[in-house]
């Protein structure tokens, strides 16, 4: 399953009523160990709403505050949407989402509470389309999706950072995704799959992440090594 | 004049190559050699060729430029107010984050962008491009 499935994906009440779309997952750094990582995210909360543009500036995070009128505008937008926790989830099908409670018994908090212990992230926030760095500060592409692996009992676990327009096409959808979806599809001829990171190679989450090898050796390397090999490097003077 | 458009051609060309290298992720910069940042250099490449294609048209080029100037404008706030919201964001700025008296001034600043922008279409319209 990837995150982009989980975040199209329609919350369906205890009483069977459709209670809106998947707005954000928050993720929590406790699940079994991942390469240099540690411990794996896995998903913790469901919020229910709309992602939008509001979602996008930042204001559910408790420490960002300002300009007031932005903030004031943004905020009545984001926060107080119902929060739904992985155990409150019944049952996920292709694109529904069942929950074992109503959408009125959820908390509805004003921001990203922080559990007692450990780091809870947005992953639409501060994961979603943030920049990959190697350790040469070198730039080695965009989270542009998650894939998770689904346990038989508890929730999803965060495996492997997808990149570039392989999984790029499906988070913008119509006909650009359908666009880009089928130029990645001609520079990769059989399987189409997007580049995959695994997230044991992830050394530290900031702004954006910072990996623990070298950009020429991840996926996302591949068509810039093609690009530079036959075009760049045939121009004199590079 | 050379040095002016020599510099404009220069800087529209870069900004070609930021734009797509940064939306995609890929390695950007003018300090970074070609061979290291591939497919930014090619942007730029393809943007030069693209912008001799519309030189080489019959485009009247001082027309194209107050076309694109005033549409500039029109699309200030929408530069404006992402670059405000992560001045904001103390995880991007540490301690850096704009203080309550800037936010004050960088408001004000925000309205008289947005009174610009939706003034700067119709003044082109009735000036009839400022002929």
């Amino acid at each position: 399953m990837r995150l982009a499935d989980l975040l199209e994906a329609t919350v369906v009440a205890a009483d069977g009523t459709e209670s809106g779309p998947v707005a954000d997952v928050w993720l929590t750094q406790d699940g079994p160990p991942i390469g240099a990582f540690g411990a794996a995210l896995r998903v913790d909360r469901l919020v229910i709403g709309r992602f939008g543009l509001a979602s996008r500036a930042g204001y559910e995070r408790p420490n960002v505050e300002g300009p007031a009128p932005i903030s004031w505008f943004l905020r009545r937008r984001t926060s107080h949407r119902p929060v739904a926790s992985w155990s409150d989830v019944a049952a996920v099908q292709e694109d529904r989402i069942h929950l074992r409670r109503g959408v009125g018994d959820l908390d509805r908090p004003r921001a990203i509470e922080q559990p007692a212990t450990g780091r809870r992230w947005s992953a639409g926030l501060e994961l979603l389309d943030r920049q990959l760095v190697d350790p040469d500060g070198r730039m080695a592409g965009k989270v542009d999706d998650l894939e998770l692996s689904v346990p038989d009992d508890g929730p999803p676990v965060v495996t492997d950072i997808l990149a570039g327009p392989g999984a790029l096409a499906r988070r913008l959808g119509g006909k650009p995704g359908e666009w880009l979806a089928s130029v990645h599809a001609r520079l990769h001829p059989g399987t189409g799959n997007p580049a995959r990171i695994s997230f044991g190679v992830v050394g530290r989450i900031d702004d954006h992440l910072t990996l623990i090898v070298s950009r020429e050796d991840v996926a996302t390397f591949e068509i810039e090594a093609w690009v530079r090999d036959r075009v760049i490097a045939r121009i004199p003077g590079n | 004049m050379f040095a002016a458009i020599f510099s404009a051609a220069l800087e529209t060309a870069l900004s070609a190559g930021y734009t797509v290298s940064q939306f995609f992720g890929w390695q950007w910069g003018k300090f970074v050699r070609p061979r290291e940042a591939a497919r930014f250099h090619l942007v730029i490449i393809g943007s030069l060729c693209v912008a001799v294609l519309i030189a080489l048209s019959t485009l009247d080029p001082i027309s194209v430029t107050e076309y694109s100037i005033v549409l500039a404008a029109a699309a200030l706030p929408l530069t404006y107010l992402p670059i405000l919201i992560v001045a904001n964001d103390p995880n991007y700025m540490r301690d850096k984050a704009n203080s309550k008296f800037l936010n004050a001034i960088a408001f004000a600043f925000l309205v008289l962008l947005l009174l610009v922008s939706i003034a700067t279409i119709p003044l082109m319209i009735w000036t009839k491009g400022g002929a």
